[in-house]
């Protein structure tokens, strides 16, 4: 899919991280002159992905296209964790005195395990039984790293 | 990295002079809530700082809406909660108000910390009319309220014109629902009290969907431990619309025949026409008449009166259907609808903590709309839903609702969703500690 949005947003991120690092005004121009062939190349290409909601089994498969930027994957990170709030508190900080643990700075390994073994466990056996059985490796590696990043406040 | 304050001086009053801010002033105290990651550098704060947000209704979708989009979009967007009711009080518990262990106290939380923690403007005032075309909407006090994106969170709305002569016995204080407004629960339980022991309560269910599926049946089963132990020629009578228990329907069912088999009757496929409140009698479609001493009908539900007002409600006239990547209105553009009010995906009640849910998916897809990058397009939902079969034990359900792309709605995967073992003091003290959190998620 060739979204035009999305590249202006990678344009943009990409000119931040260039001032981050301190790059002249120069720099950043040529980072726009690099930019306006692609983007003359997804203006002239029409978008065809909406038309194909199931590939063909015999073309290549393309998996769907990665966040402009690491930043982008971040912010959908902390919105997905959002969804462990209702119990274990915002940001996992649980209300002192609940039976839920605050998830908030517990390591990644730790945190794995511990969904790995709600996982084993039988589904009517607890909430986390379930909630476990329903979120992908990847959501729950992902959920790990960004609580381990966290300040532990319990 | 680049490194920002999160604490900053709001801008308040200029919008609405005369109008009542609450909490306001004192923003800028200290907060817990922990520095954002350095996502702040995808954030387009000019576009964010620019755009204003109307918040309708004060409920779980509408405060945790308020909440994180101030968080998410690293306190740069303009938040204004309007909610006519000075308080929070909260459905889920309510149940135990009425058998007495809790006190409506208990369930009452402040709006206060949404705009001293969070720097959200607070409006207490009621909508009347809302424009999508020209992007305003009035309230009782103010005029032309202008908005960039409006979150509509307003609940149901109780149909009281489909059950005849309910509408009368509500004006008269002779029957309250005590279902979408919490503090009714009171009134309700002055009724159960002044009951003459052998009295009859009769509960009636209305046909799915309507809010908190395993409501009616929690509530039942308190009414049945308060005949029990004080008034024990009493009896609770379910009277059902639909063919079978909606929601935990075996562990209900199970209990209630191991506890309670003399106080509480569960009566399948009794769809309620009529109430005649002369004789405190309600009438069927098919069976014969019941009398009973107190009654607790609930009627049919729908979306809350200001989006059927404004012509969201395009499912059978009740529901709103939403995109569900942004909770957008399927009707009107830049009208994000959430919580009860939504046309939901398959085995999604409306719950409270799916209210909760919606509006985090909603808060990060508006802001990532306004920073021009794109919305996550995998979100996730969990919904929990304790409910109480005495008053120290509970029984529980539970899901993660995975966003389904081909089918542009959310699904459970196998096992990711079903209900708990055998009522359990453990789970009530989970309950309670869910109850805890979630107020803190919500309105902290």
């Amino acid at each position: 899919m060739c979204n035009i949005s999305r590249h202006w947003c990678s344009i943009f991120c990409a000119l931040q991280r260039c001032r981050s690092f301190g790059c002249s005004k120069l720099c950043c121009l040529g980072i726009i002159f690099a930019c306006i062939p692609h983007l003359a190349f997804c203006l002239s290409a029409p978008d065809t992905n909406e038309s194909k909601p199931i590939p063909d089994q015999t073309s290549k498969q393309e998996l769907p296209p990665l966040p402009s930027k690491p930043f982008v994957a971040g912010f959908y990170a902390l919105a997905n964790a959002a969804m462990c709030a209702q119990c274990h508190g915002t940001l996992g900080v649980s209300v002192q005195g609940t039976p839920y643990s605050s998830i908030s700075g517990q390591p990644v390994e730790q945190f794995v395990q511990k969904m790995m073994d709600y996982r084993a466990q039988p589904a009517n056996s607890s909430v986390m039984a379930r909630i476990a059985r329903g979120l992908s490796d990847d959501q729950i590696n992902s959920l790990a790293q960004f609580y381990s990043t966290l300040n532990s406040s319990k | 990295m680049k490194r920002r304050t999160l604490l900053k001086t709001p801008m308040l009053g200029a919008t609405f002079s005369g109008a009542s801010f609450l909490g306001a002033q004192s923003f800028g105290a200290a907060h817990a809530t922990q520095e954002l990651p350095p996502y702040q550098e995808i954030l387009r704060s000019k576009n964010l700082k620019n755009a204003k947000v109307l918040v309708v209704g004060g409920g779980y979708a509408g405060a945790t809406a308020a909440k994180y989009l101030r968080y998410f979009s690293n306190y740069s967007l303009n938040v204004t909660l309007i909610e006519p009711g000075p308080q929070f009080i909260s459905c889920p518990l309510s149940n135990l108000v009425l058998s007495g262990s809790k006190q409506l106290a208990d369930i009452t939380r402040e709006y206060r910390p949404l705009a001293i923690n969070h720097g959200v403007q607070i409006l207490r005032d009621k909508v009347t009319q809302i424009d999508p075309q020209t992007r305003t909407l009035q309230t009782l006090s103010q005029q032309n309220l202008r908005y960039d994106r409006l979150v509509l969170c307003p609940g149901v709305e109780l149909m009281m014109d489909t059950v005849s002569g309910l509408k009368q016995a509500r004006d008269m204080d002779k029957i309250v629902q005590a279902w979408s407004a919490p503090e009714e629960t009171v009134h309700l339980r002055r009724q159960l009290l002044s009951m003459e022991d052998g009295g009859v309560f009769a509960i009636s269910v209305p046909e799915l969907p309507y809010r908190c599926p395993p409501g009616p049946y929690e509530r039942a089963s308190q009414v049945a431990y308060y005949f029990k132990h004080h008034k024990p020629k009493s009896k609770v009578i379910i009277l059902d619309a639909n063919q079978d228990v909606t929601s935990k329907g075996a562990l209900f069912k199970k209990f209630w025949r191991d506890n309670y088999p003399n106080h509480l009757e569960y009566r399948a496929e009794h769809k309620v026409m009529e109430v005649d409140i002369d004789t405190n009698t309600v009438k069927f479609e098919i069976q014969d008449d019941l009398q009973a001493q107190v009654l607790n009908i609930l009627p049919s539900m729908r979306a809350g009166a200001i989006a059927v007002q404004t012509g969201l409600a395009n499912i059978n006239k009740r529901w709103c259907e939403v995109d569900f990547l942004n909770f957008e209105s399927r009707i009107a553009k830049y009208v994000h609808v959430l919580g009860d009010s939504i046309q939901a995906g398959p085995y999604m009640p409306k719950s409270a903590h799916l209210a909760n849910a919606h509006a985090k998916v909603c808060a990060a897809a508006l802001i990532a709309e306004l920073s021009d990058f794109q919305v996550n397009p995998q979100p996730w939902l969990t919904n929990t839903c304790f409910s109480f079969v005495d008053p120290h034990q509970a029984i529980y359900i539970a899901s993660v609702h995975q966003y389904d792309s081909l089918e542009k709605t959310f699904k459970i995967l196998p096992n990711a969703g079903g209900i708990s073992g055998a009522a359990s003091e453990r789970e009530a003290e989970n309950a309670m500690g869910w109850a805890y959190n979630i107020w803190a998620d919500s309105l902290g």
